[in-house]
């Protein structure tokens, strides 16, 4: 493992607060003229405003989905949430007030001084400007559009219209229908047919401009034979005051087309993060959810692929770590619309201390498809006496040419592979950190590179002091 | 014994769900101990407060309950013909009774039947109902060290069209007792629409052994809600093997707590679906003490237009560390319109465990299909032999050899039919 170096951090330069401009701000509290101020600022077409204030109702008229859900959401007060705060706003926040441990792990991380300020949202610029706007450049040469949600909207209408809000419906859920009143931020992405890219998107490069949203709004659109690669989020913890995130994410795979979307989310332990995500994958198509979910008080997470063409494949690839006051609610969800598709799941999840990791499947499969075929496989870890661990998955199949198999495990690090490990000269922490890496190792490599670096420096850190 | 157990047929307004039917029913049985008009009473006023049903009941997920109604039914039916049971050669210490004889002879043996708790897995409009309305059951009772030489069985007859037969049940073993008891359910054919809420109790000493086959036989228009909660002690070991042949529609909860440590939980069910039937099973597999084991297997079959639910969950306390459990749900669908909904779960809380579950779907390999078809043996039959051989490996774990053939034969009837 790398030593920690002794980074000084200039304490003076991130002591500062922005001035509050209420022209700029939509208070606290949930309205409709709330929605009709973001809308406004945001100089939407009338359309989108009409989206906003259905959706507005529809969240209003959907209970809480408690019924199957853990009771912590009625913990939500959605009356004290600040839904919209404009460009390069945050509420001010000093370096001395950023918790010991978040900077302890951009430490270990290696994360850079000015970054750290940025993640822990001391600053609300960071500047990788010089970054994004080469990347632009290339971009736009291919015909690759890559823009926020708003310019999105406004600018590429004929693009991005005819998708938005057709793979999640704003009735899917009631945060759903909370995104589709408020969003702002997300991107919004069209590959033009037969384009690869070789390098993956990264939200981060883009979004320093408006910030990492709370209610982002992501539209990707792959057209035939195009390939991307799409990351969000960041390994480094993301310190927060706001504690409530909800995403809709919306896929487009057209015929032959690839994507793979990369998430870690690493937020700070107060937030509740509940996001929507679901693919569509048309003819031949190929979808891949990688992943990972670290951080946050209650993550609830499903990514989803409707296999609508034949041939389409979708995978759902998902490790998530369940620490102290932490609850883990991740899954997937795949509804075969099409002959011959095949899906796949592999979710590992580890829970330490009093953390509760579960995992929610939804798999469908209607008698007049031919050919289907799914592989679950969902494998936990527990770590300490208290942590808790759930399987709730949910298979339906009709019909006899289709074929699915699940399988779900639950196990702790053997005391025998600790003391073997030992036997060999390794501490007890370090051994049980090898066999938690181990345990997800064949996960982490789905990862790029500097992610999985970073993921299992991550894991070791979740890991400390919580053996013994 | 000549009371009048059966509701005075002047009773042309009958509803499960009216006040009036019950307290005509409970003035009826007005020569009852009072604790048991108690307990009717109680569960009574627990069904009558049950909310409207809520639409999104996840313990109803996947089952269509409508086709569980009460409203079709329109009578009690005979409690003395809906179940019998042949009395093994007296040993001391063992006994069998039915429930309308022991209120009338040692009706503080029932007690303890007031006391248990159903399995309390989403049917609690039956399970009531049976606890306020059941004129009969039967009552297994072994003392300490006795085991019984042969198995005990009892049939449970299949009520007349529209009528309902609530049957109350307990088995409790002391410690080290040994039983083997084989439940059937009949039907007639010309008996057809007939309905049975079955509500069984059973609680295991240390050591105890319970060796318990049902086969379910009733006519296709049948609806059966089976409900049984096993309480298992230390040491103690409890094997259920169940077949499902009949009923339009069955209703299936099974809870199996494992309360003191080195108690064994087996469970083993099989279910062959035909034209409409739908076959709704949830189970959960209680860990609550440490070094206890359980393991399920539940394998459907289905035909035609068939439908079958499996939920189960393993569920480890806290307390539980050393739990062995395991939870396996097969389902082979034999034609396109048949569907198989899976819902295995597993909750954990400890962290010493092995636990795990699989759940399969899916259809004859094309392969077997042909390999038989190169043997001369044409497709219907290949079928047949490949479905019954995939079903039959749950029978095979039943110990009691003359009741393995005649639910081995049951089965293999059913495909010929």
């Amino acid at each position: 493992m790398i030593s920690p170096s002794q980074v000084e951090v200039d304490r003076e330069k991130g002591n500062f607060h922005y001035d509050t401009d209420y022209s700029f701000d939509a208070g606290v509290g949930l309205s409709e003229d709330v929605i009709r101020y973001i809308s406004e600022v945001k100089k939407e077409d009338p359309w989108v405003l009409d989206f906003r204030l259905k959706a507005l109702k529809t969240f209003e008229k959907k209970p809480m989905p408690t019924h199957w859900a853990t009771e912590d959401l009625k913990n939500i007060n959605f009356d004290v949430i600040r839904y919209y705060l404009a460009k390069g706003q945050k509420p001010s926040r000093t370096w001395d007030e950023v918790p010991d441990d978040v900077k302890n792990t951009f430490e270990r991380l290696g994360i850079p001084e000015q970054e750290r300020k940025f993640l822990a949202g001391v600053e609300a610029q960071f500047d990788s400007e010089a970054a994004y706007s080469r990347m632009k450049d290339d971009l736009e040469k291919e015909g690759v559009i890559f823009v926020g949600s708003t310019e999105g909207l406004k600018d590429h209408p004929e693009i991005f219209k005819k998708w938005f809000g057709k793979v999640i419906p704003t009735s899917d859920n009631k945060f759903s229908a909370l995104n589709s009143a408020v969003f702002s931020g997300g991107s919004f992405i069209y590959i033009p047919p037969g384009v690869k890219l070789a390098q993956p998107l990264q939200a981060y490069f883009r979004i320093n401009a408006e910030n990492f949203g709370q209610f982002e709004r992501t539209l990707i659109i792959a057209d035939e034979g195009s390939e991307v690669m799409y990351m969000e989020g960041c390994t480094a913890p993301k310190f927060e005051t706001s504690t409530l995130h909800s995403a809709v994410v919306e896929l487009v795979a057209l015929k032959g087309a690839k994507i793979q979307y990369v998430t870690v989310q690493n937020w700070s332990n107060n937030v509740f993060n509940l996001v929507t995500k679901r693919a569509l994958a048309e003819e031949e198509a190929e979808v891949r959810w990688i992943d990972c979910n670290i951080g946050s008080r209650l993550t609830m997470k499903y990514p989803g692929v409707i296999l609508r063409g034949r041939k389409a494949r979708g995978e759902v690839v998902s490790i998530a770590l369940a620490n102290d006051g932490q609850h883990q609610d991740t899954g997937a969800k795949m509804v075969h619309a099409a002959d011959e598709t095949s899906s796949n799941v592999v979710s590992k999840s580890i829970s330490i201390g009093e953390g509760r990791a579960s995992y929610r499947g939804l798999v469908q499969m209607p008698g007049h498809l031919k050919g289907c075929k799914n592989n679950t496989e969902c494998d936990a870890l527990l770590i300490n006496n208290n942590s808790q661990t759930d399987t709730y998955p949910a298979i339906t199949v009709q019909g006899d040419a289709n074929s699915v198999q699940h399988e779900a495990s639950v196990s702790k690090v053997s005391a025998e592979q600790i003391f073997y490990m030992q036997q060999r000269g390794l501490g007890e922490a370090e051994a049980m950190s090898l066999c938690v890496n181990g345990f997800v190792n064949d996960l982490v490599k789905e990862f790029p590179m500097e992610y999985s670096v970073e993921l299992k420096r991550l894991i070791d850190l979740e890991m400390e002091g919580s053996v013994g | 014994m000549s009371l009048e157990t059966i509701l005075p047929s002047s009773m042309e307004t009958f509803s499960l769900s009216q006040p009036h039917t019950f307290n005509e029913f409970a003035e009826c049985r007005s020569w009852e101990p009072g604790w048991l008009a108690d307990f009717r009473n109680d569960c009574w006023e627990k069904f009558s407060s049950l909310p409207e049903r809520i639409l999104k009941d996840e313990r109803w997920r996947f089952s269509p309950r409508a086709r569980f109604g009460t409203d079709p039914i329109s009578a009690l039916a005979d409690p003395k013909q809906s179940l019998t049971l042949t009395t093994p050669s007296q040993i001391e210490g063992l006994s069998v009774d039915l429930f309308d004889q022991l209120i009338l002879d040692q009706p503080h043996a029932l007690t303890l039947l007031t006391k248990l708790l159903g399995p309390d897995l989403g049917a609690d409009d039956y399970s009531y109902l049976t606890g306020a309305f059941a004129q009969t059951g039967f009552l297994l009772r072994a003392k300490k060290g006795i085991s019984g030489n042969s198995p005990i069985i009892i049939v449970h007859q299949e009520p007349q069209s529209g009528e309902i037969a609530f049957h109350h049940n307990l088995i409790e073993l002391e410690a080290n007792a040994e039983v083997t008891l084989i439940e059937r359910f009949v039907g007639q054919p010309n008996h057809s629409g007939g309905y049975i809420s079955n509500l069984l109790k059973v609680q295991l000493g240390e050591g105890a052994r319970l060796n318990r086959i049902m086969i379910q036989e009733c006519s296709k228009k049948a609806t059966v809600v089976q409900m049984e909660n096993f309480n298992i002690g230390k040491n103690a070991h409890l094997n259920t093997s169940n077949l499902h042949l009949g009923g339009a529609q069955s209703r299936i909860e099974s809870k199996g707590i494992l309360k003191e440590s080195g108690a064994h939980f087996e469970y083993g069910s099989v279910f062959l679906g035909d034209e409409e039937q739908l076959f709704d099973q949830r189970t959960i597999q209680v860990h609550q003490a440490p070094h206890c084991t359980s393991n399920l297997l539940c394998k459907n079959a289905l035909r035609k237009e068939a439908k079958s639910i499996f939920s189960g969950l393993i569920k480890v306390d806290e307390e539980a560390q050393h739990t062995d459990a395991y939870q396996t749900n097969r389902n082979l669908l034999l034609s396109s319109e048949a569907e198989a909904d899976s819902l295995p779960g597993l909750e954990i809380l400890a962290n010493e465990v092995k636990c795990s579950h699989g759940a399969t779907t899916s259809r004859i390999d094309p392969q077997e299909l042909f390999y038989l078809h190169t043997r001369g043996i044409p497709k219907v039959e290949a079928e047949k032999l490949i479905a019954l051989g995939f079903l039959s490996e749950t029978l095979l774990n039943i110990d009691h050899e003359e009741t393995r053939d005649t639910a081995l034969n049951a089965l293999a009837n059913a495909f010929t039919s």
